[in-house]
C-alpha cells in the first residue's frame, strides 16, 4: 500500500466555528500587542489587527484576512482590539445608519512609537504614531472613527467616512489628513475634494484647503477637565493614571475612562486595577455590553486577579 | 491548516482551539520568517508542530484493542461495503496507539497522500527519518489490524480501489 486511494473526507467546519476561531485569534493578538507594546518602551510595537507586512508575510496575513472578509456579519456582534472575547475582532461590522454612530465596540487600531499603514478597501490609511482609530465596515462602505492622533488618507473611490469629534468627513477619490486633539479636529486636503459635515452644516473642501474645526462646547469642557494633566499624561505611571481616573469618575466619566485606558494598556498590578475600574465604570454608565467585554478581558488576562471574583459576579 | 490537523487527528474535536493556536503561532513567528521555504510549507510546519504538541499533551485513553469490537461498523446488510466513516474511526483509534511522529508521518503520507519529501519538510525531518517512520507506522497498523478484521478489510480496500 502506498497511499490511500479513497481517504476519508475531511469534515468541514461550520461558518460559526470559523467566526469563533477568527474572533478569538484576533482578540488574543490584540491583547498581546496591547500588553507587549507598553512593556518595552524601546521596542516599537503597533497594535494592529490586520498586520500589513511586505511580500511573503502579507500572504499569511492575507490568508487570515480572507478568512475574516469571507465571513458574514449576520450576528451584528462587534468587537475590537480593546474589547474582550467571543466576538469577531477586527471584523466587518453592521452599521445601522449614519444617524446612529457606530458602536465604539469596533476594530481598534492603536499605534505607539511608529506609524502604521493600513489598506482597507476604499482607502489606504497611514495611522500616525500615538494614534487611536476605530474601524467599522458595512458592506463596501468604511467608517473610521479617529479617537486621537492623526490619519493620512488616500481614498480610492469607494464610500469612506471619517469621524473626528463632531466632524464627519465624506471622501471619495481624495487625499487628506485628519488630526484630532483634545481641543478639536483639523483637516487638510491634498488632492481631490471632500464633504465635511458639522452638526447641521455641510461644507465642501477642495484641494489645498484646510479646515480648522473649533472644538464643540462639550469637547472644550472635557478638555478643561483633563488639560491640566494632559501634558503629563504620557509620563504618568499606571498608578497615577489609575488614581487620576478615580478622581475624575464623578465629574467627568469620559476623562476617567481615558485615564483608565491609558493605565491598563501598560503592564503591572495597576493595569489590572485600571481595567477592572474601567469595566465597572462602563457598567455603572449602563454600557453593559462594553462592560462585559472588558470584564471578560480582565478575567482572561488576570484570571486570579484581585477583582476576579467581582468580575465573575458582574458577568452573571 | 484545517485539513492538516484533521488528517493527523482524525476528527474536528478540539480543532477550533488548535486552529486558533496555529494562527497565533504563525503571526507571532511571521517576523522571523526569512523565506527560506515556501510560506505554505512554513505554515504547514507550524501546523504539524501544534498537532504534535497537542497529541503529546493529551493523556492517552486506555483503550484495549478488544474495544475495537465496540467501535462503529457498517450497517447490517452491507457487509461487502466498509463504511468509510466507521472505518476511519477505527483507523484513528489504531493510530492513537502508535508513536506520535510515526502517526503524523503516516497520516500525512499514507492517508493524505502527500509525498515523503513534503511530509519531511512539514515535520522538519529528514527524508530518511520520514520514510522510516512511515514504514514503522505501516507495520504497527498492520499488526493492530490483525485483531480488527474490519480495519484490515478497510486497509485492504484502500489498496485495491482505483
Amino acid at each position: 500500500m502506498s497511499t490511500f486511494s479513497n481517504p476519508p473526507e475531511v469534515e468541514e467546519l461550520s461558518d460559526l466555528s470559523w467566526k469563533r476561531i477568527e474572533a478569538r485569534t484576533l482578540d488574543r493578538l490584540s491583547e498581546e500587542a496591547m500588553v507587549g507594546g507598553a512593556e518595552d518602551e524601546t521596542q516599537k510595537r503597533t497594535s494592529i489587527l490586520w498586520p500589513l507586512l511586505g511580500g511573503t508575510a502579507l500572504a499569511a496575513a492575507a490568508a487570515l484576512f480572507v478568512l475574516i472578509s469571507g465571513t458574514s456579519s449576520d450576528t451584528g456582534e462587534v468587537a475590537g482590539g480593546e474589547t474582550a472575547g467571543g466576538k469577531t475582532a477586527g471584523e466587518v461590522v453592521a452599521l445601522e445608519s449614519l444617524a446612529q454612530p457606530p458602536s465604539r465596540e469596533n476594530s481598534l487600531i492603536t499605534t505607539h512609537q511608529e506609524a502604521s499603514l493600513l489598506d482597507i478597501g476604499p482607502a489606504s490609511v497611514e495611522i500616525a504614531a500615538n494614534s487611536s482609530v476605530y474601524i467599522a465596515q458595512h458592506g463596501e462602505a468604511v467608517t473610521l472613527i479617529l479617537d486621537s492622533g492623526s490619519l493620512s488618507i488616500q481614498s480610492k473611490g469607494g464610500a469612506l467616512i471619517v469621524r473626528a469629534g463632531e466632524l464627519e468627513i465624506h471622501a471619495e477619490d481624495s487625499s487628506f489628513v485628519v488630526n484630532r486633539t483634545e481641543l478639536g479636529s483639523e483637516v487638510a486636503v491634498n488632492q481631490g475634494s471632500l464633504v465635511i459635515h458639522q452638526g447641521s452644516q455641510q461644507f465642501t473642501l477642495r484641494a489645498k484647503a484646510q479646515w480648522p474645526i473649533p472644538a464643540s462646547e462639550a469637547e472644550l469642557a472635557a478638555a478643561e477637565t483633563i488639560a491640566p494633566s494632559a501634558t503629563k499624561a504620557s509620563r504618568k505611571s499606571p498608578r497615577e493614571l489609575f488614581e487620576e481616573g478615580q478622581g475624575l469618575e464623578a465629574s467627568s466619566p469620559r476623562s476617567a475612562i481615558a485615564s483608565y485606558k491609558k493605565a491598563w494598556s501598560s503592564k503591572g498590578p495597576w493595569s489590572a486595577n485600571a481595567l477592572f475600574a474601567h469595566a465597572r465604570l462602563e457598567e455603572a454608565r449602563g454600557n453593559r455590553k462594553r462592560a462585559q467585554k472588558l470584564l471578560r478581558r480582565y478575567l482572561r488576562v488576570y484570571p486570579n486577579g484581585a477583582n476576579s471574583q467581582d468580575a465573575r459576579e458582574l458577568l452573571r | 491548516m484545517h485539513a492538516i490537523l484533521y488528517r493527523i487527528l482524525g476528527s474536528n474535536q478540539d480543532i477550533e482551539d488548535l486552529l486558533q493556536e496555529t494562527f497565533l503561532e504563525v503571526f507571532r513567528a511571521l517576523p522571523r520568517f526569512r523565506g527560506e521555504s515556501q510560506l505554505g510549507t512554513w505554515i504547514s510546519c507550524i501546523c504539524s508542530r501544534v498537532a504534535f504538541n497537542y497529541i503529546k499533551k493529551r493523556k492517552p485513553k486506555p483503550e484495549p484493542l478488544d474495544e475495537a469490537r465496540h467501535l462503529p461498523v457498517a450497517a447490517p446488510g452491507s457487509d461487502d461495503i466498509v463504511d468509510s466513516r466507521a472505518a476511519a474511526v477505527r483507523l484513528y483509534v489504531a493510530l492513537s496507539k502508535i508513536e506520535t511522529k510515526q502517526r503524523i508521518a503516516f497520516a500525512l503520507h499514507v492517508i493524505d497522500g502527500r509525498s515523503m519529501q513534503k511530509v519531511a519538510d512539514m515535520t522538519e525531518s529528514t527524508l530518511v527519518a520520514t520514510k522510516s517512520r512511515v514504514l514503522r507506522a505501516r507495520k504497527r497498523i498492520a499488526k493492530l489490524a490483525t485483531r480488527d478484521p474490519y480495519l484490515a478489510r478497510y486497509l485492504s480496500e484502500q489498496e485495491q480501489t482505483p
